[in-house]
């Protein structure tokens, strides 16, 4: 039998996750009995994925807290997947301002539909992803930020005109 | 009490098994491989203690980049003129659907990640152990399939 004729074992079958124009999936927030994911949207909102099983998301940590230093006020939420005594240490070390949501891998992988760690998404107002990028580093939240700029408050759309030149 | 950073978030294991995050105060330091010594792994193939070359691969199945290297392997098999063994993260019954997939002509061994990472002293998978007649000359993470080939080679040399 040709190897087009097999069956693709399911462990080879990459799930691509979401992409550029679907809607993310409008979760419920876990530990919280009626709020869901788009009870944040406002004219935009900025979604990051990390765990502390993931060595990328140590500097991605550091970006996003730079990010929230920067800008407190931004329409940020970031869901962390960890031990419940590393959620209760990482709201002691982000900045105050964070938004930090305590989730597992089978919520932002089986129900987000997450890439992985650590990835972040823009959705407009609706709730459709206009961009996604690796959250490492602050070169790529400067990108998922660029097409909310109209949205955020001046002095954040300042910064981000300085980062991009 | 000091005061907490983002590092102290994680297992130490964690940070230490990938090999890009550039090193702060607080990595240990990573143990050096040193080239002359016997393969810790005989067991999986008697053939490895006599093999003028060969290559030990590791793999995990939930790990994108070993996914993408997978049907590389079939090309690389025929070209390597030494021993090729396969270790996989897979259950017995995902590597055997493997093999029989690609056809592949080596073995594909079944352990778990973490045990052939302590074992064998990878940091990430995918990884690689070159051999000379059970000597282990090289241990490297394969970046892709070229890296892999180009690795075999300097091996050869």
């Amino acid at each position: 039998m040709s190897q087009r004729e097999k069956a693709v074992p399911s462990f080879l079958k990459v799930e691509e996750g979401l992409q550029i124009g679907d809607f993310m999936p409008n979760i419920r927030i876990p530990n919280y009995d009626s709020l869901q994911l788009y009870d944040f949207i406002t004219d935009y909102l900025l979604v990051t994925t990390i765990s502390t099983t993931c060595a990328p998301c140590l500097p991605a940590m550091e970006a996003i807290d730079a990010l929230i230093h920067r800008h407190p006020s931004m329409n940020l939420i970031v869901f962390i997947d960890t031990e419940e005594s590393a959620f209760e240490q990482a709201k002691e070390i982000f900045h105050p301002a964070a938004r930090l949501y305590h989730a597992t891998d089978d919520v932002l992988l089986g129900e987000l539909k997450t890439r992985g760690y650590p990835w972040a998404y823009g959705l407009n107002a609706e709730g459709q992803i206009i961009t996604i990028e690796h959250a490492g580093s602050l070169e790529f939240w400067g990108k998922l930020m660029a097409p909310f700029k109209r949205f955020m408050e001046p002095e954040i759309a300042l910064a981000l005109k300085e980062e991009q030149g | 009490m000091s005061k907490l950073n983002f590092r102290d978030l994680f297992k130490r294991e964690t940070l230490e098994r990938e090999q890009t995050y550039a090193s702060g105060p607080t990595e240990t330091a990573e143990q050096p491989f040193v080239p002359g010594e016997p393969f810790p792994g005989m067991d999986l193939d008697p053939r490895l203690a006599d093999a003028e070359r060969a290559a030990v691969l590791f793999v995990s199945l939930t790990c994108s980049s070993c996914i993408d290297l997978l049907p590389e392997l079939v090309a690389y098999a025929d070209n390597f003129d030494g021993l090729l063994l396969v270790v996989s993260s897979g259950k017995k019954e995902e590597n055997e659907e493997l093999v029989s997939y690609y056809d592949y002509s080596f073995p594909v061994h079944t352990m778990e990640e973490n045990v052939y990472k302590a074992r064998f002293g990878l940091e990430a998978t995918p990884g690689a152990i070159m051999l000379e007649k059970g000597l282990m000359m090289q241990k490297f993470t394969i970046q892709h399939i070229e890296h892999l080939y180009e690795q075999s080679e300097t091996h050869r040399e």
